[in-house]
């Protein structure tokens, strides 16, 4: 029987982990790091910023007349939408693009949407509901 | 035995394992909180005409709540690249500060619901007019219209009161103090009747100056206190935000934690430790989207 | 590794070490198993014997639960709670656990080479999780007013109003079970992403391992909105608000004045399918992926169409998040909903049948080894083929109208469940056994198991299907009697429930207690193999080529001795097959199979 074995690194398969075998006991970050972190850092503050502004916003929202309450319901629902858009994208790293989770994240929010469609949507059919949006 | 990926992060798909996990189960909330405000939606829009009280939450309180809230979302994604730069003092002060930010949520929030509490509404089985109570011209905008309910304090009665309660102490009347102004009309009226007032001359009445009316304990159909009993909006109310506050909790929790007594680790594998903030800190900032959405929904809406 | 110098307490009740605690899994949920379906035995005396006092256990559920067994006879209540308790503790905590908690913890790792699952305490406190759960949920039996009463579906108002605690318990008791899925699942999904083997890409992983990441996906998505749902539920029974009692409610001719209205029993419905259809796949695709293990490794050939059903299961997967209101044709929520639904329900079919068809066609031309585990592996595929079949009418919601909570539902489900998935189950036990302890199962008493087991479960279900369609429905405890009486077939009324289909009622009532009896040669044949079976020759004993069989047996913590690396798909069989590339020279001399982590073979030309 003869037997020859290719070795590993022949196939396009993941390198074996590379553990990290010394244990540093600091972190003591490259030039790169450095100015990386620093950009992120101004990011923060920007963001942070936009949630003040946002927060206001939401608030002064509810002084202003609208004609009819739907269009309050979408411009505070704008509102709080990008904020959170920031909050995701900034905050939570989803703007450094991570594959895997984008898809978990857009099945999840396919998912949530079909629930919230459904059941308000299911509610329509009912005599007599919705007159809050009007 | 050691598992791998649980600090450096593996070739194809750029994660370790910390983050993939607390994503998915971030996946898991998004669906539990999307269910929660799926519901809100299907039995706010289901209600029928008058059933969704309006406005009978502080809004400025829950403005303040928002930017407490957020501005510990921000303080965690700085002590984040403060560990990353190997500053760990600057860490150490910015995570004090967020778990100060969290526990005054956690107290402002505590002091709103006691607020909540004693605070009542009276159903009536024979209607009043503003016209009998002046007191009650916040509650309708027509002198004349039979007003079915009347909000307010009431004197000696604490938090929590029933009606069967108020039966059982042997009372035959109670004195309700409207405290419509706040609360009944919306934030615009408040202000064009204020307006009028002034310009008619009048002072402005503020409501908890108002005096009381006597009423009847026979002529009382229901009285509910400002709890999840009272009405399908405040049952929606006070879960969201106790379920909210429960992930707040958990988060001071984890943060605290990791601050103190893991701290340690900083000092044998600061990488991992590094990935524990950055964990948890997302962690915490799903917490804040979640208020993010509640503040307008509940308090606005 | 270092687990000799574990205690005992460390090593087998706080274990981290996810063999063991799939083990825990395991003998939990066959204990619960075991349980619901006791239940059920009783139950289905009672509907064959109505008003007559329970011989045997009448007694001893009178002293245990006192008024609601008076005379040993069950009363409609107690029917009530059983249906509940059977229904809950059969999904909840008997199958659920079993599949995933049970197989998924075991193999999943050791199928994908890793040496445990990414975060073994979540894993031992989803384990844990789960035990209270299960605890609080029997406590609630021996509550005044015994357990909750609303089927395992626990639709309000009935559940709020019923005037038992035990609805609370219940709550309770789900929201750990939940808990300790979405644990599960968490940990399933990471291993599977971050912790496969070096060369063991997304379409060399078995297909087992497959189905356990949907499965966890499921759980994951699907459990949380029905969770919100339980903590809605749980605000009603024990604050008083009234999420789902609609206005205007009328409680045996009082109305139910403290309501505060505005309710929608439907929002309960949409919150409890939402997680219960994905529910029925969690079922089911763990089980697909234990038969096409067997199925592989006893045809002796890969299977047929491997790629075509991983894309299944995901299109599956994904499906089955939207095909939750055809449980509520009958709602009344609205034309437009009823067609969507109806049209992914038909849809997700697709994908199922491709599935079934696959394994099919696998065994053509296989030369098979009818062993234990592949006799259920294959009675699987027609089982599951009828309670599939049986689903179709349900998918329209005009033929839907009529069947309905009828007993043909009843049957449906369970020839999808009971000889489906438990038979997978079984299939599994007998296929893996040999590798969790190094022995065999006794070939003879898994025989008598199987062909006992086969027949009962078609003698209790197929019934069923007949009563749905003459119209009797589904709980009632005295078995439909007082209605037939009511409506005498002979006077042409529709639903009417004939003589016949009554008497159908004590077919089921011994063939489920014959199957009783068939199971305790599998019991037996258990407990004896593990300390008497006859040991396995080598660590491969059905010469497989999955990765779990290239581990010592059983494999010890941290599961491999050797450094993994994955050169092939998962079902390398039938290599000396005339005309298959690796057949050269003496055909004989050849194995037929090449494990997934066996270097390549130099192919001669
Ligand atoms: C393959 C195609 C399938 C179709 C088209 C289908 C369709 C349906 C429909 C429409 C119903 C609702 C009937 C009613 O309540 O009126 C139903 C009930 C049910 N199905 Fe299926 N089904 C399928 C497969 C499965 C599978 C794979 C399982 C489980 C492993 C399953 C388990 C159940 C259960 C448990 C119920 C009853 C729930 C209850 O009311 O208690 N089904 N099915
Ligand atoms: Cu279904």
């Amino acid at each position: 029987m003869s037997e020859i074995s290719t070795s590993p690194g022949a196939l396009t398969a993941p390198a074996s982990p590379s553990v990290a075998t010394s244990k540093s006991a600091v972190i003591s970050p490259s030039a790169a790091t450095i100015q990386k972190i620093q950009r992120e850092r101004k990011l923060y503050a920007a963001v942070y910023a936009v949630l003040l502004i946002g927060t206001v916003l939401t608030v002064a929202m509810y002084y202003v007349h609208f004609d009819a309450v739907w269009q309050m319901v979408a411009v505070a629902l704008l509102i709080a939408a990008t904020k959170a858009a920031f909050v995701v994208a900034v905050f939570m790293h989803l703007w450094h693009g991570q594959r895997d989770i984008y898809r978990i994240m857009f099945f999840t929010s396919i998912f949530v949407a079909a629930l919230l469609g459904f059941l308000t949507y299911s509610l329509f059919s009912l005599p007599g509901s919705g007159h809050y949006l009007r | 035995m050691k598992i791998p990926y649980t600090t450096e992060i593996r070739e194809d798909t750029g994660l370790y394992n910390g983050k993939v996990g607390m994503w998915l189960f971030l996946a898991s909330e998004v669906m539990l909180f999307g269910a929660l405000f799926s519901a809100y939606v299907l039995l706010r829009i289901g209600a029928r005409e008058g059933e969704w009280p309006h406005g009978l939450l502080n809004i400025p309180i829950g403005a303040f709540n928002t930017l407490v809230l957020i501005t510990s979302s921000m303080t965690v994604a700085m002590s984040w690249t403060a560990l990353k730069m190997g500053n760990f003092s600057l860490y150490r002060k910015l995570q004090v500060v967020t778990l100060a930010c969290a526990v005054l949520f956690l107290g402002v929030k505590a002091w709103e619901y006691s607020e909540k509490f004693h605070h009542y509404e009276i159903w009536l089985n024979e209607p009043l007019t503003a016209q009998e109570y002046p007191q009650l011209a916040g509650h309708s905008t027509d002198l004349n219209a039979p007003i079915t309910s009347i909000i307010g304090h009431i004197d000696d009665a604490g938090s929590f009161a029933t009606l069967a309660s108020l039966q059982e102490q042997g009372k035959s009347t109670v004195e309700i103090h409207p405290d419509e102004f706040h609360y009944r009309l919306s934030a615009r009226e408040q202000g064009q009747r204020r307006k009028a007032e002034r310009a008619a001359g009048g002072a402005a009445a503020t409501s908890h100056a108002q005096a009381g009316i006597p009423i009847d304990v026979s002529n009382i159909a229901r009285l509910s206190a400002f709890v999840p009993k009272h009405s399908t909006f405040f049952a929606m109310y006070f879960t969201l935000t106790g379920l909210h506050a429960l992930h707040v909790l958990g988060g001071v929790l984890a943060f605290a934690y990791i601050l103190w007594p893991a701290s340690k680790m900083w000092r044998q594998d600061p990488e991992r430790y590094t990935n524990s903030i950055e964990v948890t800190g997302l962690f915490w900032h799903f917490v804040d989207l979640v208020w993010i959405f509640a503040f307008p929904v509940l308090y606005l809406l | 590794m270092a687990s000799h110098e574990l205690g005992f307490i460390r090593k087998y009740i706080f274990s981290v070490d996810h063999k063991v605690i799939g083990v825990q899994y395991l003998l939990t949920s066959l204990a619960f198993l075991f349980t619901g379906f006791m239940l059920m035995l009783v139950m289905r005396w009672q509907l064959a014997n109505p008003g007559e006092p329970v011989p045997v256990v009448g007694g001893l559920l009178e002293s245990l639960l006192g008024e609601p067994a008076s005379e040993g006879k069950i009363s409609a209540d107690l029917y009530n709670s059983f249906g509940a308790m059977h229904g809950t503790i059969m999904i909840f905590m008997g199958i659920v656990p079993l599949v995933f908690g049970a197989f998924g913890n075991y193999l999943v790792p050791l199928q994908v080479g890793a040496n445990d699952m990414a975060f073994p305490k979540l894993n031992m406190l989803s384990y844990d999780s789960y035990l209270v759960g299960g605890i609080i949920m029997l406590i609630s039996f021996f509550i005044p007013g015994g357990a909750a009463q609303a089927g395992w579906t626990s639709y309000p108002p009935l559940a709020t109003i019923i005037p038992t605690d035990g609805q609370t318990y219940w709550l309770v008791a789900m929201i750990f079970l939940i808990t300790s899925s979405l644990l599960g699942a968490i940990n399933v999904i990471v291993t599977v992403i971050q912790l496969r083997a070096p060369g063991l890409t997304w379409m060399r992983l078995p297909f087992f391992v497959w189905s356990q990441f949907v499965t966890a996906f499921l759980l994951l998505l699907a459990f949380p909105p029905m969770e919100a749902g339980a903590v809605l539920q749980l605000m009603d029974n024990v604050a008083g608000t009234s999420f789902y009692m609609p206005h205007g409610l009328v409680i045996s001719g009082q109305p139910a004045t403290e309501l505060s209205g505005g309710g929608s029993p439907l929002l309960w419905q949409h919150l409890f399918w939402f997680l219960g259809h994905p529910e029925v796949y969690v079922l089911i695709l763990p089980g697909l992926g234990i038969v096409t293990e067997v199925i592989a490794n006893n045809t002796r050939k890969p299977i047929w169409g491997y790629r075509a059903m991983v894309y299944s299961v995901l299109s599956i997967g994904f499906l089955s998040m939207v095909v939750w209101a055809h449980h509520m044709y009958v709602t009344g929520m609205g034309m437009g909903i009823s067609m969507f639904f109806q049209t992914t329900t038909t849809i997700i079919s697709i994908p199922s049948v491709i599935i079934v068809t696959c394994l099919m066609l696998s065994l053509w031309g296989g030369s098979i080894r009818f062993n234990v585990p592949m006799l259920f592996a294959v009675s699987f595929l027609p089982m599951f083929g009828i309670g599939g079949l049986t689903g179709l009418p349900l998918a329209l919601s005009m033929a839907d109208l009529a069947l309905h909570d009828s007993y043909y539902i009843i049957g449906h489900f369970h020839y999808v469940v009971a000889p489906g998935t438990i038979f997978a189950v079984f299939a599994g036990v007998y296929y893996w056994f040999p590798k969790v302890t190094g022995r065999l199962m006794n070939e003879r008493l898994g025989q008598v198991h199987f062909w006992g087991s086969l027949l009962c479960m078609n003698l209790i279900f197929f019934p069923m299907l007949a009563q749905g369609f003459a119209g009797m429905g589904r709980r009632t405890y005295d078995g439909g009697q007082n209605y037939a009486a009511a409506h005498p077939a002979n006077e042409g009324v529709i639903g009417a429930v004939s003589d016949t289909m009554m008497q159908l009622n004590d077919v089921i009532a011994w063939s489920a207690l014959a199957l009783a009896a068939f199971q305790l040669p599998f019991i037996f044949n258990f407990f004896y193999s593990v300390y008497a079976g006859r040991r396995v020759e080598s660590d491969n004993p059905w010469q497989a080529t999955t990765l779990e069989w290239q581990t010592p047996t059983p494999p010890p913590h941290g599961n491999f001795t050797q450094d993994i690396f994955v050169y092939r798909g998962p079902y390398a069989y039938s290599l000396n097959h005339p005309g298959s590339e690796a057949s050269v020279g003496t055909v004989d001399e050849l194995p037929d199979f090449e494990p997934q982590n066996q270097p390549l073979v130099a192919v001669t030309t």
